[in-house]
């Protein structure tokens, strides 16, 4: 799969080629749907790391950590060491002994408890100012998924599925940004359908 | 004898081609093949079986996958560290030795990264096996790990009729959702038939 497989599925999904058209002309521009596309990437790891509680009426998103904890990355980080571009959220840290062996686990809370708990003896590993500040030689983080771009090199991050899946999603937000209008009546038209059924007897 | 599946890759698009009259699509004649027609070319349908092929890899119960000597059921080893390639899209379950020489197994379980560290010193003998997967490998504590993985296939093994998705059931099941699928797609109101 790469960044110009998905933009041409993502046109066709969206009626958007040239094919049998007087005109090479087209609705919308590669990077609007690479906007889309990116930020439907970063949204769909993001419901299957922590998922949205589930919608009346649609399946429940489940948790899927084949699918994104390729996201996790261990970074040598000690006290003071500044985040990496790509950092996303922090999950942990831990010490190693001097042959670079694990040793101890270091969790990680938010800045107001770590700040409270600098000063105790075993305490935690939190983001203060872009830095790492904690006990912990290295971090465990989710990075920022790459964006994908118009390309033919193969993409690295994820499987095929889950670009194909993020990309339904890419072509229904850009739909949704094309028409306002039809998405507040979708809403409306879907909530009410949702209300309604369920009174039937 | 080589194990072949029933419907090859270029027969499903046939198929396809025929019942979406989109003849051109197979036609080697060029006065067939007009110049903007057809409307999907042969890479937009291979890319649609192949999403489809791949939803359905993950919807068909284990068990039916094997029985159908699907190549996406493998079996594969690793040691700690070692890469989780891309195709792996969901692990049915580990199995870890814990000594190289005994060559004793234990079912292990899944932890999330966080807890792998805090039960890192558990003693996987006598207390808990179990794996993670994080920075795009695999990790546990022991000698090796035996994985039952569900592969991803590349569109390479599609087109190359490897044992994939083989039988006619469900290239009817793709057959029926290709033609969903590309009515979404056409741009005539209504699709195309």
């Amino acid at each position: 799969m790469t960044g110009n497989d998905l933009l041409g599925r993502m046109r066709a999904l969206l009626r958007d080629t040239g094919r049998g058209m007087a005109t090479a002309s087209r609705f919308y521009q590669d990077d609007m749907l690479l906007q889309c596309l990116n930020l439907a990437i970063a949204e769909t790891a993001h419901d299957l790391i922590d998922p949205p509680p589930p919608k009346q009426g649609e399946p429940t998103v489940r948790p899927a950590p084949i699918a994104v904890n390729r996201l996790y990355k261990i970074f040598g980080a000690t006290s003071g060491t500044t985040v990496p571009d790509d950092f996303w959220q922090l999950e942990c840290g831990y010490t190693v002994d001097g042959g670079g062996t694990f040793v101890s686990y270091v969790p990680s809370v938010d800045l107001k408890t770590g700040e409270r708990y600098y000063y105790l003896a075993s305490h935690r590993v939190y983001v203060k100012n872009e830095a790492f500040i904690g006990p912990q030689d290295y971090v465990l983080y989710l990075s920022f998924p790459a964006p994908v771009a118009a390309s033919d090199t193969p993409l690295t991050t994820f499987s095929d599925g889950f670009y194909a899946t993020a990309k339904l999603r890419a072509c229904r937000d850009a739909l949704f940004q094309e028409d306002r209008d039809a998405a507040d009546r979708y809403n409306f038209l879907h909530q009410e359908y949702l209300r309604s059924v369920i009174t039937l007897k | 004898m080589a194990r072949v599946p029933q419907t090859s890759w270029t027969a499903l698009i046939e198929q396809i081609a025929s019942r979406e009259r989109e003849l051109e699509l197979i036609s080697t004649n060029d006065l067939e093949n007009e110049a903007f027609n057809p409307y999907w070319t042969r890479e937009d349908v291979e890319l649609l079986f192949k999403e489809i092929s791949d939803r359905l890899i993950r919807e068909i119960p284990q068990p039916d996958l094997e029985a159908l000597g699907s190549l996406a059921i493998a079996l594969r080893t690793y040691t700690n560290g070692d890469e989780l390639t891309l195709d792996v899209v969901n692990v049915l379950g580990v199995t870890i030795s814990t000594s190289a020489t005994a060559g004793s197994w234990y079912p292990a379980s899944y932890v999330s990264p966080a807890s792998f560290f805090q039960v890192f010193h558990a003693d996987p003998d006598a207390n808990l096996t179990r794996w993670t997967v994080f920075d795009g490998r695999v990790w546990f504590l022991g000698t090796s790990a035996k994985l039952v993985v569900l592969v991803e296939p590349s569109i390479g093994d599609y087109q190359g009729n490897a044992l994939a998705l083989p039988p006619v059931a469900y290239d009817d099941a793709r057959v029926d959702w290709v033609h969903k699928m590309l009515q979404v797609e056409d741009f005539m109101p209504g699709g195309r038939i």
